[in-house]
């Protein structure tokens, strides 16, 4: 059809009317391939600023995190594992009365109780699924040492028991709620509070 | 109000010597075991039944434990239903309102 147009008299084409029409289409893809380009690139720059956006509002959300909720509680974290160290004093005595150990769980638990309004309950409120895991990990250390305390075949007054039963579940719970901290990437983490029955908390169920 | 009464003895769930009553999961199962969330719209009050040699039932325990009623009931109506018994040494008043406290800041904050 173009090359009847091209061809008005019927004559024979020559190999210049052809080149003419090469051109003519070779413009015409041009034009596509240009559009093409321009849209996809187009597409492209929104979809990297709308990352970029997602990660400066993510990097800001972490920003606060550390500044209104982590730096504030460094001390009340180091204090809250410093007071449950304490407790290898009270329990060098051979042959504790279990009123004496009921004292000790006692304060282990109120300290515990303490730790969670001053900080667990902050976390709460910007995201209660990491603030699940952290109490999850204040949980398992002081019903590991509850379990401790009330087991009587434990000789904790001997410093290697104490510190496979109690002192290395305490080290163990600082490391894993200071690299829980760490890792924290400001996204939520939503997750129901109730814990799988298969999850391990390592202790005989009492 | 009726004066249904039930019982739920702890010694039941107890495994043999332990002294404490520990951990989420033991809670979420003595929960499923006593039917606890079933039981309670039957009855008017509940009557929870320590043993006397039981050293510590810890908030992790009755967190799980005491879940979904304290949720449905709402703080002073668990205190109204709920009343708990023991004559050794350890009282659950402490640990019992952490638990609660614990339950009802999940919901709070998701209110």
């Amino acid at each position: 059809m173009i090359i009847m147009l091209l061809c008005p008299h019927g004559g024979a084409i020559s190999l210049s009317d052809l080149a003419d029409v090469a051109q003519v289409l070779i413009a015409i893809a041009n034009l596509f391939l240009a559009a093409y380009v321009l849209f996809y690139q187009i597409r492209k720059d929104k979809k990297t600023d709308n990352q970029t956006a997602l990660l400066n509002e993510q990097n800001i959300k972490l920003q606060w995190f550390k500044e209104l909720i982590v730096q504030p509680n460094m001390g009340n974290i180091t204090k809250f594992y410093s007071e449950l160290s304490s407790i290898k004093e009270r329990i060098s005595t051979s042959n504790l009365t279990t009123p004496a150990k009921e004292d000790i769980n006692n304060f282990v638990k109120a300290e515990l109780a303490k730790f969670r309004k001053s900080f667990v309950d902050v976390l709460q409120q910007v995201d209660r699924g990491f603030a699940n895991q952290l109490l999850e990990n204040l949980d398992k250390l002081v019903d590991g040492i509850t379990v401790a305390i009330f087991d009587d075949n434990l000789e904790l007054d001997k410093p290697n028991v104490y510190e496979n039963n109690i002192g290395s579940k305490i080290s163990y719970s600082q490391n894993n709620l200071i690299a829980q901290l760490y890792n924290y990437k400001g996204l939520s983490i939503e997750k129901d509070s109730t814990i799988s029955p298969r999850s391990s908390y390592g202790l005989a169920f009492l | 109000m009726g004066n249904k009464v039930y019982s739920i003895d702890l010694e039941d769930f107890r495994t043999k010597g332990a002294k404490v009553f520990t951990t989420r999961p033991r809670g979420i199962e003595v929960r499923k075991r006593s039917d606890i969330d079933a039981i309670e719209p039957q009855y008017d009050k509940i009557i929870v039944t320590i043993p006397n040699d039981i050293s510590s039932i810890n908030p992790s325990f009755l967190e799980e434990f005491f879940k979904n009623v304290v949720t449905k009931l709402g703080e002073a109506d668990f205190y109204k239903k709920f009343s708990f018994v023991n004559n050794g040494r350890y009282k659950i008043d402490s640990d019992l309102a952490e638990a609660v406290e614990r339950i009802l800041r999940i919901e709070n904050a998701l209110a």
